[in-house]
């Protein structure tokens, strides 16, 4: 849950920047022939929010409304009360709540004084009783689907994005790597990883700690940084596993497939080889950073095997399924160049799995 | 099926009758998944699951991933747990049959690409909402599952002496947040619901903390959650940074008083209206009603469990009847001019005649030494 920092730094993310993300979704508008934008989002998913005003909606549900020329609005199920602390966290000027979210997109529309088609972005993840509710309050008025109009520019961060998208990796890297303690238990280095984290400045962080059969333990850690995921995880080997070695080869592999124009399905073939001997279930994804948030879960039909860009950023994740039913895992958050990838998390060690210091 | 979950699927069976409900669909958005939990035993991973509970047979979940599929299948609760895809949800409609009528739980969060899915895979069956019947059969818990609340209790104890433990001048409010996180962690807590605030007479609500130090003489108000084997317990206090003032100490005993009242009112079978009232009527004696209201304050407390945050809201005009073994916290929480937002709570198990509490923290002003 998002109980951490909550900040809008203008030295990380100026208003002017907010402002232009805005503004090229307004593009698309203009081009589509559409009059406003709403763009939903939850405390589980709300990426797309965050990136056009950096709002943080640590509960509950909201929809930032975006008109074809103007700023936009936030109209949340949050209390009024609150309103100050999101004006100075985010960009937006704008605020309205109320328990009724499709009344309060009909009101601030009529308000607003948009004409034309009202579109959703990615309406298909939209909660269907808010959409029909949405329709049945905007009678006669054509909803369409902007599919995914927010998501194609995140995938290709800017420069400043990048920036935090590597202190990001950076601190879920060093929540990792400072919790390799052979003699310690799950639980510590749940603890001590939460606290890096934490201490470090995320706003959301989800750590697990947990046992990878007799031999070992995991630690993962998919932290937000400043509306940003990624990811870091490790095995901690207490003694030698059958699975191991092809698990560091395999995981060595994948990482080294990953560049330009790959798709998903070229990372699992290059890390095949390497994990034929491993004897165990396994299972590979690649997660453009976009949707680390929610695992993958929420990936647009047809786009789960896209070839990633250079530029993008990734987060590898390799899982093997072990005989008593624990599982071993390995991850890392990459930025994608044209013939390779730079590993953001670097503080850790760069095999899959490691001794326990 | 266990023990545990067959008191379960009996409650919710004896709801369905009284709904017309052939079948019931439990589902799970990233952020909604205690309803799958409690037919299953597991916290998932994905960002969607299903449990199905038919009027007569075995529960059965269906999952998104084979790492889901695992953890069910290890916990050993449901009968048979399967992965689907969510743009195909064809093995729901199988294992379904033909039911007339199902009730979805969290229907209303259900993405619309997913509705269309399970529209196909039940044709012909009406779907409606059951996240009501769901959220009223959740209010009564199991003796295991208020085993599992004394526990978290536990945490919310230790986890607000983290917190005094780690005031101290200078300190960001987020920091103060990560030792508290830290030690629910280490003390084998999984998640935490957690709002904070700091500051003087100003502060008129809690949020996620910012980058502010703390000085002497704030008074730092939250509400920690923290939750244990799936269950949540909440612990609402306030601490003063160096001794409290009179004001301070003014406002605490209004709180404590109103906290209770709340509690002297709440036994089973009275009404979330009784137990608010209450509350209510000691602001009111004292002359700071015009502060009950949703201009400062949300709740007057809630229920929890599965969900940091279940019926009943504590609120005057809430006519939800408190049955014995709900877990409730009482929290008159507010802004008045006193001495700012103040914030004091304490979860109970209800009882046929009170309550049993949940925590050992003493119910104080905490003051942190400079």
């Amino acid at each position: 849950m998002k109980r951490g920092l909550v900040v809008l730094d203008e030295a990380e993310t100026s208003r002017r920047a907010l402002g232009e993300r805005v503004e090229r979704l307004q593009g698309v508008l203009e081009e589509r022939g559409v009059g406003a934008a709403f763009v939903y989002g939850d405390v589980y998913r709300s990426g797309d929010i965050t990136y056009l005003s950096n709002i943080c909606i640590y509960w509950n549900e909201a929809v930032l409304a975006v008109p074809a020329k103007g700023s936009p609005a936030l109209l949340t199920k949050l209390s009024k009360r609150v309103q100050t602390w999101m004006r100075a966290s985010s960009s937006l000027d704008d605020l309205r709540s109320g328990p009724n979210l499709a009344k309060l997109c009909a009101e601030w529309l009529e308000g607003a004084g948009a004409t034309g088609p009202v579109g959703l972005v990615e309406g298909g993840w939209w909660p269907g009783t808010l959409a029909a509710a949405l329709g049945a309050e905007l009678t006669g008025r054509e909803l369409v689907d902007l599919g995914g109009a927010v998501r194609a520019e995140r995938e290709r961060p800017e420069a400043g994005e990048v920036a935090l998208l590597r202190a990001g990796a950076e601190l879920s890297a060093r929540s990792v790597a400072e919790t390799l303690d052979g003699l310690a238990s799950n639980d510590d280095r749940a603890g001590r990883a939460e606290l890096i984290s934490r201490s470090g400045g995320v706003e959301d962080v989800v750590v697990a700690s947990h046992p990878a059969g007799p031999e070992g333990d995991v630690v993962e850690v998919v932290g937000e940084y400043r509306g940003y995921w990624t990811a870091a995880a490790r095995v901690i080997a207490r003694q030698q596993a059958s699975w191991s070695e092809p698990m560091v080869a395999g995981y060595r592999a994948a990482g080294g497939a990953l560049r330009h124009g790959v798709t998903t399905d070229g990372v699992r073939a290059a890390a095949a080889g390497g994990l034929a001997g491993a004897g165990v279930p396994w299972a590979l994804e690649v997660l453009h950073h976009v949707d680390v948030e929610t695992g993958g879960g929420y990936r647009l039909p047809g786009k789960g095997d896209a070839p990633f860009e250079a530029g993008a950023v990734a987060a590898l994740r390799l899982r093997l399924e072990l005989p008593d039913g624990s599982s071993a895992v390995a991850s890392d958050t990459f930025l994608i160049g044209p013939t390779g990838a730079e590993r953001l998390t670097a503080a850790l060690p760069e095999a899959a799995v490691v001794a326990g210091s | 099926m266990n023990e545990e979950l067959a008191w379960r699927a009996g409650r919710l069976r004896a709801a369905m009758a009284g709904s017309s409900l052939d079948g019931l669909l439990a589902f799970a958005p990233g952020w909604r998944r205690e309803n799958v939990r409690y037919l299953t035993g597991v916290g998932l991973r994905d960002a969607f699951g299903f449990a199905y509970l038919p009027a007569d047979g075995e529960v059965q979940a269906f999952v998104t991933s084979r790492e889901d599929e695992r953890a069910v299948g290890a916990a050993g609760w449901v009968a048979s747990v399967e992965v689907v895809a969510v743009t195909d949800l064809a093995p729901i409609g199988a294992a379904a049959g033909r039911p007339g009528r199902v009730g979805v739980a969290h229907l209303e969060l259900m993405p619309a690409a997913i509705v269309a899915s399970m529209e196909a895979a039940l044709p012909g069956t009406e779907l409606v909402s059951a996240t009501r019947l769901m959220d009223v059969v959740r209010l009564v818990k199991s003796e295991w599952e208020l085993d599992q609340t004394r526990r978290a209790g536990k945490v919310c104890s230790a986890a607000w002496d983290a917190l005094v433990g780690a005031l101290r001048p200078g300190i960001r409010e987020y920091e103060i947040v990560a030792e508290v996180e830290a030690e629910i962690k280490r003390l084998g807590g999984r998640d935490n619901f957690m709002l904070f605030a700091s500051g003087g007479d100003e502060v008129r609500g809690m949020t996620p903390p910012g980058p502010r130090r703390l000085e002497v003489g704030d008074m730092v108000r939250t509400e920690l959650t923290p939750q244990l084997d799936g269950y949540y317990a909440q612990i609402c206090r306030s601490a003063v940074l160096g001794p409290p003032s009179a004001a301070q100490r003014a406002s605490f005993e209004l709180f404590d008083e109103a906290l209770q009242a709340g509690l002297d009112a709440l036994r089973a079978g009275v009404t979330a209206h009784d137990v608010a009232k209450a509350e209510n009527d000691v602001f009111r004696r004292h002359g700071y009603g015009e502060y009950t209201t949703s201009q400062h304050t949300r709740v007057r407390g809630h229920g929890h469990g599965l969900h940091p945050d279940e019926i009943p809201s504590l609120l005057e005009g809430e006519e939800t009847v408190i049955e014995e073994n709900a877990v409730i916290i009482v929290h008159p929480n507010t802004f008045t001019p006193i001495a700012g937002y103040f914030v004091h709570g304490d979860p109970v198990i209800v009882t046929k005649t009170g309550h049993e509490r949940l925590l050992s923290t003493e119910r104080a002003l905490f003051s942190a030494p400079v």
